[in-house]
């Protein structure tokens, strides 16, 4: 019997999504389950995994084996499902707070072990679910409720951050480009090791400042400007200026493949530190070593 | 004739006198007999005073007793420790080239001068403990040879010039003693007996190498002091059983990651002590809620805060049991001794697979680093059991599949169990999530869906209780009427039980209750014991009576307590006193005792 490609259409759960109209994160699904056809992953091989926050419902919209975790707790769930099951694809699907706040700690273990996971943050710069607070990532001056004087704090730099961590792969696309979200989160999952794709994805209710009208036309493509992804003090240096759109109203946002070099992963190793070790099946040996010597 | 002998040995930690004892402690078990073994660390990295106690009997022994017979000191600090136990009858071997003694009144003392026979006989300082072995075995009749194969076996591997090296020092302490000592106490070690089919393990050795048996094969964790060496133990094990070792960033991830193999269709688990427990409680609700099985121990230390990480408490109790947001079906367990460090891991998994929820290990930091030498377990003997994974060809009604879509969260069952889907298989494609949702996991606000899910949660507490926890509570209970009954838990267990041994030798009507299963309590069972017992008492080492309020609150017992928050576990003569004193004070009712109630200021200086 010949399998059939998985559509698109295929790879969406009977769930309805719970976002506001007009949410980016709905070209995210869009560009995952047609990521998942081209790919012609299995669903049942596919782990969805993420946070607590909007975005971090996408998995339930998903068809895949899906895990909703605690807030900023993705990555832990993700590498322990990934470290015991190696042969299924482990993808978290989170936001800017998980990711860049309460769960922040876990990025840099993630990234510079190189373990094959792909993480996808949905970066609205604003706290949605809990209504309109700002986020790591959101710019100096933004108002929310907690900061109705307007931010006074500095943004982190979600590209830089994860470059400095170590990341073979890094990349940042945009929702208002199915295509270029499309070929981006395909080459992320596609890539053996660490991989991490920063989504902007405007958030239509509580962020007035970055939305899609303001994006439209700022986004420009580094690889097309002839970025070569396997130069790491370039990326680094252009992702130095991510967020120059923040205090330069001229400044472009760059999207594309940042970085991308393919180095051993935490699960090969782990595969052949496995195998300098003698698998054994009798479990009473590991009992019997700790009779003391026979004199 | 019985026989029954503790030494102590105490120097400067790294001078070898925890391998001293550890070579003691396998001499023993190879003669055949019971041996209990209690090291403690210093808290420093370097140096500082350090010890190791050994008790050699051929009954069962319950702990180190409550002193020593035979005292070695490697230096002035180990003599300044422990002189006042130098009781008259006991024996102090010491290194006279470090210090001289006060006058002790009927203690035999042997003076060797340790220091000097390593540095300027042998050469080579680190032999020092060896030569101290020689000694004691010449002055005891410890067989030589036996400590000669553990030597043997230990350095074998750093070439057969170490082992000769320790040899020559082994000989010149038993020289030393042959050419300038005359005996003149009686304690003598056992001719060897019938060698028995044992083996030796530490508290939290006995955790890994359960958990290996349990079939664990993932395993996470952050670096804690007294939890550490489990992961030390487990390392190499799980990697030849075909599972991992991963060092998280933090505790919140170990759990995190634990919960995430589980999801992924292997049995997992972490280790850590109080403040990790408390990184983990957010996780702990959610395995709760999703029904994930994983095992967390927990090897308790003297909180709270940093407190005092190597030392010994009974303080998580509430902890284990009360933790987290919300409320979840969990079990918690808590072996009394090293064997039950083994078995009741292997129990924590099974009830972690088969009632799909979080259990938790509370052990501590004196029960982690105690040896005892236990009759070898039986690997095909053991019951494990696995988890209920679901097979499409196993369920043609489509009891667990409905609309195309498995129904993870079933309210079918009468139990509450429901089969776990496994990534891979497409028949078992689902969500999990902390939200309260339906059977097939979409998250649902509703009232009757929500108590619904509740109930099932809970059902699976009922069904444990029902069928598992009953062997959890060790009843020794002779008498129909008894004057007192004692309660006890965790390693505080094993010192009552020498107590009470030695009170019903003096013609005391006690009667003890050692549960082992702390949540869910089998609440029939600590009644009907309650019922037999004119009063209860509860030894424990914490502040509040962690287990009398438990039992106030579920069993509505009234009992009085013991309670000491030292850093330092009961001995059994405390034990034994409190007890006396209990019995002597008929009018005392429910409250809380301490050391001081009993012997005043005095109870600062007791142990």
């Amino acid at each position: 019997m010949v399998e059939l490609q998985l559509k698109p259409a295929d790879y969406k759960s009977d769930v309805e999504p719970t976002w506001c109209s007009g949410c980016g994160d709905f070209g995210v699904v869009a560009a995952l389950t047609r990521t998942f056809s081209e790919l012609g992953l299995k669903p049942e091989n596919i782990v969805s995994v993420s946070g607590i926050g909007c975005s971090s419902r996408l998995p339930l919209f998903v068809k895949n084996y899906s895990v909703h975790t605690l807030h900023g707790r993705a990555i832990p769930v993700a590498i322990g499902i990934k470290l015991a099951r190696p042969d299924l694809t482990v993808i978290v699907e989170t936001g800017d707070g998980d990711m860049f706040s309460i769960g922040a700690g876990h990025n840099p273990h993630a990234a510079r072990r190189n373990i094959d996971i792909t993480v996808i943050c949905m970066d609205n710069q604003v706290y949605g679910l809990t209504k309109n607070q700002v986020s790591p990532t959101s710019r100096e001056g933004l108002y929310g409720s907690l900061t109705p004087y307007g931010s006074i704090d500095r943004p982190v730099n979600p590209v830089a951050t994860m470059l400095s961590y170590g990341a073979t792969f890094v990349a940042q696309t945009y929702a208002g480009n199915l295509k270029h979200m499309t070929d981006t989160i395909k080459k992320a999952i596609q890539h053996k090791g660490f991989s991490f794709v920063n989504v902007i994805s405007p958030c239509p209710t509580f962020n007035k400042v970055d939305t899609f009208q303001y994006y439209k036309g700022k986004v420009k493509d580094i690889n097309e400007q002839g970025h070569d992804p396997s130069d790491y003090r370039k990326a680094l240096d252009l992702a130095f200026h991510d967020l120059d759109h923040y205090y330069d109203p001229n400044a472009p946002v760059p999207i594309g493949v940042f970085y991308s070099s393919q180095t051993e992963t935490y699960d090969d190793r782990m595969m052949s530190v496995k195998k300098r070790y003698k698998q054994v099946e009798d479990l009473q040996s590991f009992v019997d070593a700790c009779k003391p010597k026979a004199i | 004739m019985t026989f029954d002998l503790t030494v102590k040995i105490g120097g400067e930690g790294g001078e070898g006198v925890i391998s001293a004892g550890d070579f003691l402690t396998e001499a023993a078990a190879r003669a055949g007999y019971y041996v209990v073994n209690f090291k403690s660390f210093p808290a420093e990295i370097k140096g500082g005073y350090a010890q190791s106690t050994v008790r050699v009997s051929d009954k069962k022994l319950y702990t180190t007793g409550d002193s020593f017979d035979i005292l070695c000191c490697f230096n002035g600090e180990a003599y300044e420790f422990n002189k006042k136990h130098l009781k008259p009858g006991t024996v102090l071997v010491y290194d006279s080239s470090d210090f001289e003694p006060e006058e002790h009144d009927g203690v035999m003392i042997y003076p060797v001068p340790l220091s000097y026979l390593a540095k300027d006989v042998m050469k080579a300082y680190i032999t020092k403990n060896v030569i101290a072995l020689g000694v004691l075995c010449e002055l005891f009749r410890i067989p030589v040879q036996s400590i000669k194969d553990s030597i043997k076996a230990k350095f074998i591997r750093k070439g057969e010039q170490v082992v000769d090296l320790n040899y020559k020092a082994i000989e010149l302490g038993v020289n030393y003693v042959r050419e300038n000592l005359k005996k003149v106490d009686e304690y003598l070690f056992p001719p060897p007996g019938e060698p028995k089919n044992v083996v030796i393990m530490e508290g939290n050795q006995a955790v890994a190498k359960g958990a290996v048996v349990a079939g664990c094969k993932f395993y996470a964790a952050y670096p804690i002091t007294p939890a550490t060496t489990v992961g030390n133990y487990i390392v190499e094990d799980i990697i030849r059983a075909g599972g991992w070792l991963y060092q998280a960033e933090d505790e919140i991830a170990s759990l995190g990651m634990a919960l995430g193999a589980s999801f992924a269709g292997v049995k997992a688990m972490t280790s850590t002590s109080g403040p990790g427990l408390c990184l983990m409680t957010e996780f702990l609700s959610y395995a709760g809620m999703t029904e994930l099985p994983v095992v967390i121990v927990d090897v308790q230390r003297a909180g709270p805060a940093t407190g005092m990480p190597t030392k010994h408490e009974q303080g998580d109790l509430y902890h284990a049991i009360y933790s987290g947001h919300g409320e979840i079906p969990r079990a918690v367990l808590a072996p009394t001794n090293v064997e039950e460090s083994f078995y009741l891991t292997v129990e924590a998994f099974n009830l972690a697979e088969k009632y799909q929820i979080p259990v938790i290990v509370l052990t501590d930091a004196s029960l982690s680093l105690r040896a005892e030498a236990f009759p070898t377990p039986a690997v095909k003997d053991i019951k494990v059991i696995d988890r209920w994974v679901y097979r499409a060809e196993e369920d043609p009604e489509g009891t667990f599949r409905r609309a195309g879509r498995f129904l993870r969260y079933s309210l079918s069952t009468e139990d509450g169990i429901t089969p776990m889907g496994i990534p891979g298989d497409p028949k078992a494609i689902h969500a999990i999530t902390g939200l309260e949702r339906q059977e097939n996991s979409d998250p649902r606000n509703r009232p009757d869906i929500r108590t619904w899910q509740m109930e099932k949660r809970f059902r699976k507490v009922k069904k444990l209780l029902e069928e598992d926890a009953e062997r959890f509570y060790e009843m020794d209970a002779p008498f129909e009427r008894s004057y007192i009954g004692v309660i006890a838990w965790g390693l505080t267990a094993s010192a009552t039980k020498e107590a009470v041994e030695r009170l019903r030798s003096k013609g005391k009507r006690i009667n003890a209750l050692y549960p082992k299963l702390l949540w869910p309590l089998k609440v029939s069972v600590v009644q009907d014991f309650a019922k037999r017992c004119e009063r209860i008492v509860i030894p424990e080492s914490n502040w509040s009576g962690q287990l009398a309020t438990l039992l106030k609150a579920e069993a509505n017992v009234r009992p009085i307590s013991y309670c000491v928050y030292r850093g330092e576990p009961f001995i059994p003569k405390e034990i034994e006193e409190f007890i006396e004193y209990v019995l002597e004070n008929p009018s005392l009712e429910e409250g809380v005792l301490t050391p001081s109630d009993l012997y005043g200021e005095k109870a600062y200086g007791l142990i």
